[in-house]
C-alpha cells in the first residue's frame, strides 16, 4: 500500500515541477514541442529511478558506515554525473534506436535539479531501498506528466494571438501557473481519503 | 596515450582529494556545534512545555502518531502529567507537536518542534497565540474540532487544512493521557 | 572590458534570473518569504565567488577533457562548506531553505558562469563577475519575494531568526486577508511569468528608444 501512496505522492501531490520546482530549466526549454517533451521525461523518469536506487546503496552502505555523511552531496552529484555518462554509453551500444530518440537529452539531465533532487529527498524522508526506487521512479514520471501537458498547451498557444511581450517564455510560466493551480486539488488528504495511510 | 591519461586521472584525483581533506576539516570544526543545536532545540522545546515540572524517563508512544511520552512529575514525585511528541499532516507536509498534559488529558501547554508545512499557510502555528487556544482544554472543557468551536475563526482562516492537523493531534494525545490513567 | 563592466553586468544588463533565465528552481522554491531570498542568495554568491576564482585559477592545469567532472567536484564543495557553517551557526537558515540548500550545485548559473567566463578570464575578472552575478540573483530573488511575500501574506521578514531575533513589517489590511495563493506553487509561477514579461517590455522599450536616438 506504501508504494502506491508513494507513487500518488510524487506523481500528483509533490509533482517536481509545479509544486517543488525542480528540473523547471529543462520544463520551460524543451516543452516545445511534444515528441522531445516525450523523450526528455522518459530519460528523465529513466534517470531518476536509477539513480534514486544507487544512491541509496552509496549512502547506507558507504557513507554512513564510515561516517561520511558529509560528503553526501559531492558524493550524489559525482554518481549522478557518472551515471549518465554510462547510461549514455549502454544505450548507444544496446539500442541505436533509443539512442536516437533520447541521446540529445541524456548530457542535460546531471544538471537537472529533479535527479539530485530526489536523491536527497529519499534520504531525507528516510526510504527504504525499495521505497527509494519508487519515489525515484514516480517523481520522474510526475516530471513526465508535466512537461506532456505543457508541450501540448505550448502547441497550442503557438497558433494562439499573444500579446507580443508574453509569447514565449512569459506565457509558458503562466500556463504552468495555472497548471499548478489545478494541481493543488491533490492534497495529502488525497492519502488519507483513499485511506493509504 | 596512457601517459595522457594517467596524467588527467591523477589531476582529477587530486583535486578530489584536495576538496575531501577541506570538507572533512571544516566538517570536523562544525560537527559538534551542529550537535549542540540540535540537541538545544529538543532540550528547550520539552522544557518549555513542561510547565516547571520534572521530567521523567522517555517511553514509547503508540507507534502511530504519537513517538514518545516523557511523564511530569511534581516535588514529591507524583505523575502529574505527559509531555508527547505528536506528528500530523497538514497541507503540505509533516508537523510535528510537542504538547504536555496534566493526568486528566486537559492542554498543559504545546509547541511547534518541526514544521514542513507550505510556508505562509502552517507558519501561523509556530506563534505562541496559536498553540494558547488549546491550553486548559481536554478535560472538564472538550477541546475544538474544527476552527468554529473557536471564540475567534477568523484566526485560523485561510489555513484550515492546517488547523484540523493541529487540533486532531491534540484531541487524539489528549485522549492517550487519559488512557494512560496516570501511570 | 573593464572591471567595472564585470562588475555590474551582472545586476541588470545579464541578469542571471530575469535575462539569462538560469537557475529557476531555487529562484521559486524559496522565495516565499524575503529574508529566505537574502539566504539563498548569499550562499550562491558565496559558492559562485568560491568556484570562479579556483575555477580561474586552475583553468591551465585543468584538462579540457575533465572540466567537467572538476568542475562539479569544486562547486559541490563549496555547496558543502555553505551547508555545514550554516547548519552549524545558522540553523533558522539552513531550515528554511531546506532541500534547496544542496540544489545550489546543480545551478545552472554556477556552473554556466564557470564554463562561459572563469576558465577564459583572469582571477580578478572572475571574481568581480561573480559578485556581479551574484548580486543580480539575490536582487531578483529578493524582488520576486518581496511581490510573493506582500501580497500573499501581507508582511515582509526581513530578518528571522528566531521568535525573539526577528524584524516583521506587518501591512495593516493586506495582512488580514492577503492573495494566498502567491505564496503558493501557482503563485511563483505566475509572479515569475508576469515579471518576466515586464522585463521583456522594458528592454523592448529601451531598444526602440536606441533606434530612435
Amino acid at each position: 500500500m506504501t508504494y502506491i501512496a508513494i507513487i500518488i505522492t510524487y506523481v500528483f501531490i509533490q509533482n517536481f515541477i509545479l509544486v517543488q520546482f525542480m528540473g523547471l530549466c529543462p520544463f520551460i526549454g524543451v516543452s516545445k514541442n511534444s515528441e522531445s517533451a516525450l523523450g526528455m521525461g522518459m530519460a528523465v523518469t529513466f534517470v531518476t529511478a536509477v539513480a534514486s536506487v544507487v544512491c541509496y546503496a552509496v549512502y547506507t552502505y558507504l557513507l554512513i558506515p564510515f561516517d561520511l555523511a558529509y560528503l553526501q552531496t559531492i558524493s550524489f552529484i559525482l554518481v549522478i554525473a557518472a551515471l549518465v555518462q554510462i547510461v549514455e554509453m549502454v544505450i548507444r551500444k544496446m539500442s541505436p534506436s533509443l539512442y536516437k530518440a533520447l541521446g540529445i537529452f541524456l548530457p542535460l539531465i546531471t544538471t537537472n535539479c529533479a535527479v539530485l533532487g530526489i536523491a536527497i529527498i529519499n534520504i531525507d524522508e528516510g526510504y527504504n531501498l525499495l521505497e527509494s526506487f519508487f519515489a525515484g521512479l514516480s517523481a520522474g514520471l510526475g516530471f513526465t506528466l508535466a512537461i506532456v501537458l505543457m508541450s501540448n498547451i505550448r502547441e497550442k498557444l503557438e497558433l494562439t494571438p499573444v500579446r507580443k511581450v508574453f509569447k514565449g517564455v512569459p506565457i509558458a510560466f503562466i500556463s504552468a501557473g495555472l497548471m499548478a493551480l489545478a494541481f493543488m486539488a491533490f492534497d495529502k488528504s488525497l492519502l488519507t481519503n483513499l485511506g493509504l495511510v | 596515450m596512457i601517459k595522457q591519461c594517467l596524467k588527467v586521472a591523477f589531476i582529477l584525483f587530486a583535486i578530489c582529494a584536495v576538496s575531501v581533506i577541506l570538507l572533512a576539516v571544516i566538517n570536523q570544526i562544525t560537527a559538534p556545534y551542529i550537535e549542540i543545536n540540535t540537541q538545544r532545540t529538543t532540550m528547550e522545546t520539552l522544557s518549555a512545555v513542561s510547565g516547571g515540572y520534572s521530567q521523567g524517563e522517555q517511553r514509547e508512544g503508540n507507534g502511530g502518531d504519537i513517538s514518545y511520552v516523557i511523564p511530569l512529575s511534581d516535588e514529591s514525585g507524583n505523575i502529574v502529567g505527559y509531555i508527547l511528541e505528536l506528528t500530523t499532516t497538514g497541507y503540505g507536509g509533516d508537523i510535528v507537536i510537542a504538547a504536555s498534559y496534566y493526568t486528566d488529558g486537559s492542554v498543559l501547554s504545546a509547541k511547534v518542534m518541526s514544521n514542513s508545512e507550505t510556508p505562509g499557510l502552517g507558519k501561523k502555528a509556530e506563534e505562541s497565540w496559536y498553540m494558547a487556544m488549546f491550553e486548559g482544554l481536554g478535560g472538564d472543557q472538550a477541546l475544538p474540532e474544527s476552527k468554529n468551536d473557536l471564540a475567534d475563526p477568523s484566526a485560523v482562516s485561510g489555513a484550515t487544512v492546517t488547523f484540523n492537523g493541529v487540533s486532531s493531534a491534540i484531541r487524539s494525545g489528549s485522549d492517550y493521557v487519559k488512557s494512560l490513567g496516570g501511570r | 572590458m573593464s572591471h567595472r563592466y564585470e562588475l555590474t553586468k551582472g545586476i541588470f544588463k545579464e541578469n542571471p534570473t530575469f535575462i539569462i533565465m538560469l537557475g529557476m528552481c531555487p529562484t521559486l522554491g524559496v522565495t516565499t518569504q524575503v529574508f529566505n531570498a537574502f539566504g539563498m542568495g548569499a550562499s550562491v554568491l558565496f559558492v559562485l565567488l568560491g568556484s570562479n576564482i579556483f575555477i580561474s585559477a586552475l583553468r591551465k592545469i585543468i584538462p579540457d577533457s575533465i572540466r567537467i567532472p572538476a568542475y562539479i567536484v569544486v562547486i559541490a564543495s563549496f555547496v558543502t562548506i555553505v551547508e555545514m557553517v550554516l547548519h552549524a551557526f545558522v540553523p533558522a537558515v539552513f531550515n528554511a531553505l531546506g532541500v534547496y540548500l544542496p540544489l545550489i550545485v546543480v545551478n545552472c548559473i554556477i556552473l554556466g558562469r564557470a564554463e562561459a567566463f572563469a576558465n577564459k578570464n583572469t582571477v580578478l575578472d572572475s571574481a568581480l563577475d561573480a559578485i556581479g552575478m551574484g548580486i543580480g540573483f539575490t536582487l531578483a530573488l529578493s524582488l520576486i519575494a518581496a511581490i510573493r511575500e506582500i501580497f500573499g501574506a501581507g508582511t515582509i521578514t526581513l530578518f528571522n531568526l528566531s521568535e525573539t531575533q526577528r524584524l516583521i513589517i506587518t501591512i495593516p489590511g493586506l495582512s488580514e486577508s492577503p492573495v494566498r495563493v502567491l505564496t503558493l506553487a501557482a503563485g511563483a509561477l505566475l509572479v515569475m511569468g508576469y515579471l518576466k514579461a515586464f522585463f521583456t517590455w522594458n528592454s523592448e522599450r529601451k531598444a526602440a528608444k536606441g533606434e530612435r536616438a
